[in-house]
């Protein structure tokens, strides 16, 4: 059994940020769980699908996207059910719709909102702080710590949830969301929770004119009482200290002070933690103000704490000098090393000198190292996509990429991406530049991203007449968020098959006139295909079909074939076209040096999907096959 | 309390994340404190990916805080009491976390980046590389995890738990060979194989 499901209370595994908020959630009775999947936050979604068989009284969906999943969540809380919606930061942009009214309606089963921040833009394509939202959202904020913390914060947030008639956010950043370390379980339920009921209550549910404006009214003195409420409730922490300058910091960087203080030797620093950072406890933090001499605001991004006890300290009348953001910056990750250096400079201790041998040395030779790029998978139909792509189309078009495994497009060699901003980026903007241009444009979206927000945009496309060809890369998963199932995949990994929707269907009864569909890894004719396009006017859908072969290779392992196929480059057939190595560029495929002391390509059997690609598009068919029985076990 | 931190780094695709994670799951087998956070990135291959594991062993006779302060998942500059490093260039990428003490394993198999592919950037030779680590640390064990595993296993499944064998034997874990080793039984298919090769990853640290 999964230990995420175990009933053992006090049991202790292991297990990454994003589990405990999941397990913190099954422990206070989740009913309803939707998410749209996105990094850091997936894994939520992840645990919560796979224990439905232990649980099974909770729902948990896949939903298509964020602003979907929200009002989900919203509808079953209604009906007096435990609700959680998790995403990551920006898809808060596509769910702010309808949070922007949970505060007017209230809840009635506790519903909690989970966020995966990504300072540092890691794995996004910005790195905005979502605090911010709550400022006109007036959705609570919590923010934890550390793992175990992750899983307390999240259980105790249904019930706060429906003690101040307000959704609750959990805010985590990358860092914790994928901090994997010991987690202490507490107890489940005793049962499952009940169905739940709906009642019409047109008060709160139908904000409409004056009805609107006296549910703002609620809204905000609900949001009055937590704040009169907050010193009371223990989220808040203050580590006492004799020192006469105070820190304030809420969730990972606690520990990062913690840890930081400890580097630089300093044992009597007063520390207030704040675990819920909206709103904040305004006695609390001007009576910390008041007790030191100057204070130390350690956060990340543009300053949400500071802003808002800045506030508070004037109301108060306190004149603590406060430093924040102009100590620490406003953008990046602010890490553990970030706030040593900071608070070194702040409290007058320098980082120890044995402490720093390794980033001087670093300082020194980082200019002779080469940088690395992430890169697609070998086997990925992606690769395959782009490099016909390029064949076909050169580099005359514009190139509409979007969000996804082929967002890895804009990189060398490719390149075939001029924007990427967020999710239908490509196909949004790109029929206005065909509008307003005499360009060539050529849209990249995967599926789940066409089901996500690329639909409305297509159809905007036809009903305007633009002269567009999107290539719809049908990959048949959320590939980049961990595999999700998408609306297309049609074969789970033990070989079931799944219902899938009919793609090109949907694309036709959008009214597209010219529809068509291509193998990627046949990339010649995918190429003579992309050529077809090109040479027609008006929207043009081509749906390029090719399984991410990392799911397709899983599958093969749960369902093997008899034989295997060995892929392989013939140095006397090769003439170091460079195609397959340069222009293609998998990571399989490697220069070594030959027999006879020149360098030769060759294919590493080991990381080869036997995708065929390159076999495909080699020119002196220098690339071969061959079927091979397995080794035989040493 | 004595502390041991080790950062493992590598390339979407090596097995990072898991490798901490085996590291990890032998902290809670023997009551050992762990955590620790990783830089994955999205799905993405080629990738340098990151995981930090974290251990927080109690001295003889204490016993475990009711309410142990939280402490962070990332390793401070300088604080690394081991590496692993899964390719010569990742290795490098972590002299920040590295001091005169630490301990540095690192696999000798170059994988190019694609820059170096389509040349853009030179790859500096190995010796160059190993050079730069030992500026700051005398103890580095460079191994070739992959021609091992290739040689013995005929593949690439064995290259961690090779790693982890080598690990084991220079890096002065809190975690014993028992507990890395069941760990492995009931976490990885193939345990015969795997018991070799985190024996062969022993006896490579004395070669």
């Amino acid at each position: 059994m999964n230990p995420l499901a175990s009933p053992g209370a006090g049991t202790r595994i292991l297990a990454m940020g994003n589990e405990a908020v999941a397990r913190g959630a099954l422990e206070a009775g989740l009913g309803y769980f939707s998410t749209y999947p996105g990094t850091p936050a997936s894994e939520v979604g992840t645990v919560l699908q796979g224990v439905r068989d232990a649980f099974p009284s909770l729902y948990a969906e896949i939903s298509t996207n964020e602003h979907v999943a929200a009002l989900g969540a919203l509808g079953a809380s209604w009906a007096g059910v435990r609700s959680m919606v998790t995403m990551k930061h920006v898809g808060m942009n596509v769910a702010a719709e309808p949070l922007h009214f949970a505060g007017y309606t209230g809840v009635k089963g506790g519903l909690v909102v989970v966020v995966g921040a990504d300072p540092g833009a890691t794995s996004s394509t910005g790195e905005q702080d979502d605090r911010w939202y709550s400022l006109h959202t007036h959705l609570p904020i919590l923010e934890p710590s550390d793992i175990q913390e992750a899983k307390e914060m999240t259980c105790r947030a249904f019930g706060l949830s429906e003690t101040y008639d307000l959704p609750v956010v959990v805010n985590a950043p990358s860092k914790l969301c994928h901090n994997i370390g010991s987690l202490t379980l507490g107890a489940l339920p005793a049962g499952p929770p009940a169905r739940g009921r709906f009642e019409p209550d047109p008060v709160r549910y139908l904000n409409l004119f004056h009805l609107a404006v006296e549910n703002h009214g609620r809204c905000l003195a609900n949001l009055e009482r937590l704040r009169a409420d907050v010193g009371r409730l223990g989220l808040n922490r203050v580590r006492p200290g004799p020192g006469r300058v105070g820190v304030i910091t809420s969730g990972l960087h606690y520990a990062y002070v913690l840890e930081a203080l400890e580097v630089l030797g300093l044992d009597d620093v007063p520390v207030f933690k704040v675990g819920l950072s909206y709103p904040l406890d305004p006695h609390g933090v001007a009576a910390f103000l008041g007790s030191v001499a100057r204070a130390v605001v350690v956060e990340e991004l543009e300053g949400f704490l500071e802003f808002q006890l800045k506030r508070y300290a004037y109301d108060a009348g306190v004149r603590t000098p406060v430093v924040g953001k102009d100590l620490f910056p406003a953008t990046g990750e602010l890490g553990i090393d970030e706030v040593t250096d900071g608070l070194a400079e702040a409290l007058g201790r320098p980082v120890p000198a044995a402490r720093r041998a390794g980033a001087d040395a670093w300082n020194t030779v980082a200019g002779e190292l080469p940088p690395r790029q992430g890169a697609f998978c070998p086997g990925c139909p992606h690769r395959a996509t782009n490099y016909a792509l390029l064949r076909a189309a050169g580099r005359k078009v514009v190139y509409a990429g979007d969000i996804g495994c082929y967002t890895l497009s804009v990189l060398p060699p490719f390149r075939v991406s001029d924007w990427v901003t967020c999710m239908n980026c490509g196909t949004g903007s790109g029929q206005a530049i065909a509008q307003v241009t005499d360009q060539s444009v050529v849209a990249l979206v995967g599926d789940s991203t066409f089901f996500h927000s690329g639909v409305p945009s297509l159809l905007n496309a036809v009903q305007n007449g633009a002269d567009l060809l999107l290539l719809i890369l049908d990959n048949r998963w959320v590939a980049m968020t961990g595999h999700q199932p998408s609306p297309t995949t049609d074969r789970l990994l033990d070989g079931t098959r799944r219902r899938a929707v009919d793609l090109v269907g949907v694309v036709k009864s959008l009214g597209v006139g010219w529809v068509r569909r291509a193998g990627a890894f046949d990339v010649v004719g995918l190429e003579n295909r992309i050529r077809d396009a090109l040479a027609q006017r008006g929207v043009r859908v081509l749906v390029v079909e090719g399984e991410c072969a990392l799911q397709s290779e899983r599958r093969r392992a749960a369902v093997p074939p008899d034989a295997e196929t060995h892929v392989a480059i013939d140095p006397e057939r090769c003439q170091r076209c460079h195609r397959c190595y340069r222009d293609l560029a998998c990571p399989a495929i490697r220069e070594e040096p030959g027999p006879r002391g020149d360098d030769v390509y060759v294919i590493d059997e080991a990381l080869c999907q036997r995708c065929g690609v390159c076999e495909a598009l080699c020119p002196n068919t220098a690339i071969t096959r061959a079927r091979i029985r397995r080794r035989a076990a040493p | 309390m004595r502390r041991c931190d080790v950062l493992i780094a590598g390339i979407g695709g090596q097995g990072t994340i898991t490798l901490g994670t085996l590291l990890k799951l032998a902290a809670l087998r023997a009551g050992i404190e762990v955590t620790g956070a990783e830089r994955r990135g999205g799905a993405q291959r080629e990738g340098p990916v990151t995981s930090n594991v974290r251990y927080r062993v109690p001295e003889t006779g204490q016993e475990r805080a009711a309410d142990p302060a939280p402490f962070s998942g990332l390793i401070p500059q300088g604080g690394a009491h081991l590496v692993i490093a899964l390719e010569p260039l990742e290795a490098v990428r972590c002299l920040p976390w590295m001091n005169p003490n630490t301990v540095v394993v690192a696999e000798t198999a170059v994988r190019v980046p694609t820059a170096v592919r389509l040349g853009a950037a030179a790859y500096p030779p190995v010796d160059r590389l190993w050079a730069m680590i030992r500026q700051v640390t005398p103890h580095l064990h460079p191994v070739g995890l992959e021609s091992l595993s290739k040689e013995r296993f005929g593949g690439l499944r064995q290259v961690n738990v090779i790693a982890l064998g080598l690990a084991a034997a220079v890096g002065d874990l809190p975690v014993d060979d028992d507990a890395l080793l069941e760990t492995v039984r009931e976490r990885l298919p193939g345990f015969d194989a795997n018991r070799d090769a985190f024996a062969l990853g022993r006896a490579a640290a004395t070669r």
